[in-house]
């Protein structure tokens, strides 16, 4: 079976990069001594470059001919989102068995800046991934500049906030952050005769590859209506509260890393939606 | 007030407030609704590990950034009591040992109060919950002080007059086993002033924790060269210990490296010149000192005191052509809230002077004036690592802590500051040789308020404010309108809330000095390396190490990932089931 046809045949990505030649493997046990990277997880250069264009191919449902500097940039997000899905997942599953104590830092807002520059950084591969795109005659920064900037604060303590994720997590101490998903952030700002104007700031426009949705875990919050006191079966005063509409709740987890730790936090935002 | 909440549009958009909270019902329902879930999923989160509800402070450490997830302390009571069945007491237990509140503000119109009536129509629960704890709060009260009654009425979550309000710090502290500010001296006026009842009450609950910023994002990823020459002085462990920055100190007395840190600022001034070519089209001099103040536009932050001293070397420049004047490039940039018309107008004047100042010939582009659009994190990064000098002029008592003042210390650049917020502390890390301070204290601010501040005095007997409060009241900025910044000429001449006047003649003073200074490249440049080296102590990590052992009692937990599995991993998929 060769896997070749599968990827893109023309371009820089893959004159000498690292694509499997399955016809030169064995087809039995394995029991050579050459390590082949997964795609998803490997950190070298030609695992990192044979991944984005995987992922331009297939997620971007384009190749290097017809690719915008958009589609390059969510093609090495995902790429690197692989990598720390990998750790993200270990991390919950080490603190769901180990009874650790979790910090949960309530915030309604989290200015967290661009991920793809940070989550690079903190993965140690930030001169990989440079290398990689380079030898395709991309310009990393470029591409970092894609992203569109999450304005989810305001300043001052939402910045803080996302400062204090990116510690949690590098000091590996388990903790969520929860907050709003903000369909608007903080307005784009133009100046017109001197005197700002504001524009809403559509930053989800084009999806983030960045956010879990978790449709698995909804809540559903009560607002509005009264409240019912009652006695319970063993004679006990309670009071129930009866909302007059509900609201459900929307986890979305950006998985947050730390600098070279296999540490990756969440950073769990809530989107509502109606009943 | 009674809007109609549809439930999608809770998480619409984020309000752009900054310490002027809305008491808008949209804003209560998005601090509920995320609470609400946060809440809900700690406790799933919790049964899931089999363990009882009365064991949820071992598990988790929940802090509040701020009053706006404040409704978390009603909210945790109810799900513990109406939903899980505890009793009240033990209810109460858990819940003030799980929360702790981070304050933010020492600003009294900026402490988050709701009219009792929205608070009821929107959460009529919650309201009874927190009748009763402030029931319970103020008989506790009434045995430790006896016969008080007005501490009574300021402890009290409610307010009652003028209208009846739900106090929602009073509610954070009454609800949390920790309060800390966000900075030393905010922690201490916060139990002398804002919170003093409190801190009385309970003086054990208080504590500082002085923010911090991630030096990953605002040194190693937003200034990679002067990182890497970093790494090559003292290793490359300060990226998690940043306290090794010290090290650089031992090199100070090597003109090599003198020249290649300057070499590096002059590179980021080169390319943060290069972004404003492109995107205000004006050319600036990479030589002259890039003095910078970014961040939200307020009047507390004082951005119109820096135009009053751009007003004044340009009024220096007017009146003797030839001055010899040390070159600046003034670069602002920040957002206002929509619906502050101060901030706005302040804008306005920035770029207004700029204008002026840009075009004058006779300036011989010795001075240019840049309002940098859309001031983001994105931004930021460009900025900080560029920054000569940095801009931090608040009327001392009214800034919590700052933490732009830390990026750009980090990076090299020199403050010019008043005693407040973080300051104070980057100022004793540095060294005041090393920082420019000015002003009035956050006390003598005090003090000159409480004895009758007259700011027109300061005009009349100042030659050089009254000239330049003179030319913008003439409309000398505006194309001759005079009305355009009446408001804010004004609102210096009879209020000056934040004392722009009483400090001017010291600000000026001290940016002579910065100016003086900054003629000796090599004097300046040891002072730029020394702030660089003594940020340690601004590394959010430093800060969430003392959270970790003094509030939440929270420790490392390393995550072991399991070995590269080429068998099971690379090749399984591609490998035929039967081959």
């Amino acid at each position: 079976m060769d896997v070749n046809f599968l990827k893109p045949q023309k371009g820089e990505f893959i004159e000498g990069s690292g694509t499997l030649d399955v016809s030169q493997m064995p087809t039995g046990p394995i029991e050579c001594d050459i390590q082949i990277e997964d795609d998803r997880t490997g950190m070298s250069i030609d695992t990192l470059r044979r991944a984005i264009a995987d992922n331009l191919f297939y997620l971007q449902g384009t190749d290097e001919t017809g690719a915008t500097f958009y589609d390059f940039y969510k093609a090495l997000a995902f790429t690197v989102r692989d990598r720390l899905l990998q750790r993200f997942i270990r991390t919950r599953q080490t603190y769901q068995k180990q009874d650790v104590k979790v910090v949960c830092y309530l915030s309604a807002e989290f200015l967290t800046g661009r991920h793809l520059g940070n989550n690079l950084m903190n993965l140690g591969i930030f001169e990989r991934a440079r290398q990689a795109v380079e030898e395709a005659g991309l310009d990393l920064e470029d591409l970092l500049n894609q992203e569109p900037d999450p304005g989810l604060g305001n300043g001052g303590l939402g910045r803080l906030a996302a400062c204090f994720l990116d510690s949690l997590a590098s000091l590996e101490i388990p903790a969520i952050g929860y907050g709003i998903r903000y369909e608007f952030g903080i307005f784009h700002q133009f100046i017109k005769d001197g005197w700002q104007g504001e524009i809403p700031d559509n930053w989800l426009r084009f999806g983030n590859p960045w956010e879990l949705p978790r449709p698995d875990e909804v809540v559903e919050i009560k607002l509005g209506g009264r409240t019912q006191p009652y006695r319970d079966q063993d004679g006990h005063y309670r009071v129930t509260w009866i909302p007059a509409r509900t609201a459900i709740a929307i986890p979305y987890d950006t998985p947050t890393p730390g600098y070279k730790t296999n540490t990756v936090n969440a950073l769990r935002t809530v989107e509502s939606r109606s009943q | 007030m009674a809007e109609k909440i549809h439930s999608e549009t809770i998480s619409k958009v984020l309000y752009p407030n900054d310490n002027t909270p809305q008491g808008r019902e949209l804003r209560l329902a998005q601090q509920y609704f995320f609470v609400a879930a946060s809440l809900q999923d700690l406790i799933r989160i919790h049964l899931k590990s089999g363990q009882g509800l009365e064991t949820i402070p071992d598990r988790f450490a929940v802090q509040l950034n701020d009053t706006h997830p404040a409704v978390a302390v009603a909210e945790l009571m109810r799900l513990l009591v109406d939903e899980h069945h505890l009793a009240w007491e033990k209810a109460w237990e858990i819940t003030t040992k799980t929360l702790a509140y981070t304050n933010h503000t020492l600003m009294p119109e900026a402490l988050e109060r709701w009219p009792v009536d929205l608070f009821g129509s929107l959460l009529p629960r919650h309201l009874e919950i927190i009748y009763e704890i402030n029931f319970r709060f103020l008989e506790e009260v009434r045995i430790k002080f006896p016969d008080d009654e007005e501490r009574l009425s300021r402890l009290s979550i409610i307010e009652e007059h003028p209208v009846k309000q739900v106090r929602m710090a009073n509610l954070a502290c009454v609800g949390s086993h920790a309060i800390n500010g966000v900075a030393a001296l905010h922690s201490e006026l916060l139990k002398q002033d804002t919170l003093r009842d409190f801190a009385e009450l309970w003086p054990e609950k208080f504590f500082n924790k002085t923010n911090g910023v991630t030096p990953r994002r605002w040194l190693l990823m937003s200034n990679p060269e002067l990182a890497q020459l970093v790494t090559e002085k003292v290793g490359d462990g300060w990226v998690k210990n940043l306290d090794l920055m010290q090290g650089l100190k031992n090199h100070l007395d090597d003109p090599e490296f003198r020249s290649r840190w300057r070499e590096i600022k002059l590179n980021n001034k080169r390319r943060l010149a290069a972004y404003i070519l492109r995107h205000n089209n004006l050319q600036v001099d990479i030589n002259s000192l890039f003095d910078i103040q970014v961040k939200r536009i307020h009047e507390y932050k004082r951005q119109h005191l820096a135009v009053l001293h751009i007003i004044t070397l340009y009024n220096r420049i007017k009146h003797n052509p030839d001055i010899n004047i040390v070159p600046r490039t003034f670069i602002f940039g920040g957002k206002a809230a929509p619906g502050y018309f101060m901030a706005k107008l302040i804008i306005k004047l920035i770029n207004a002077v700029g204008e002026v100042v840009n075009k004058d010939p006779e300036v011989r582009d010795r001075l240019k004036v840049i309002f940098l659009e859309n001031f983001n994190v994105s931004l930021g990064e460009r900025i900080y690592p560029a920054a000569n000098l940095s801009e931090q002029i608040s009327t001392a008592g009214k800034e919590a802590s700052g933490t732009g003042n830390m990026k750009f210390a980090m990076n090299g650049a020199l403050t010019i500051g008043t005693l407040d917020g973080a300051n104070i502390e980057i100022r004793e890390e540095a060294g005041p040789e090393n920082f420019f301070l000015f002003g009035l204290t956050a006390q003598e601010v005090y003090e000159l308020k409480a004895q009758g501040y007259q700011p027109r005095h300061y005009y009349e007997s100042n030659p050089e404010l009254k000239l330049a409060l003179d030319r913008l009241a003439k409309g000398y900025f505006s194309h001759g309108d005079r009305d355009l910044f009446q408001p804010l000429v004004n609102s210096l001449l009879t209020d000056d809330r934040f004392m722009l006047l009483a400090d001017y003649q010291s600000y000026i003073d001290c940016q002579d000095q910065v100016s003086e200074a900054f003629r000796d490249e090599d004097s300046w440049t040891r002072m730029s390396i020394i702030n660089s080296a003594s940020m340690g102590k601004f590394s959010a990590d430093r800060t969430i190490r003392e959270y970790c052992q003094e509030i939440w009692q929270a420790e490392p937990v390393s995550i072991e990932l399991e070995p590269y599995d080429q068998a099971g991993a690379g090749l399984k998929a591609k490998q035929p089931a039967n081959a």
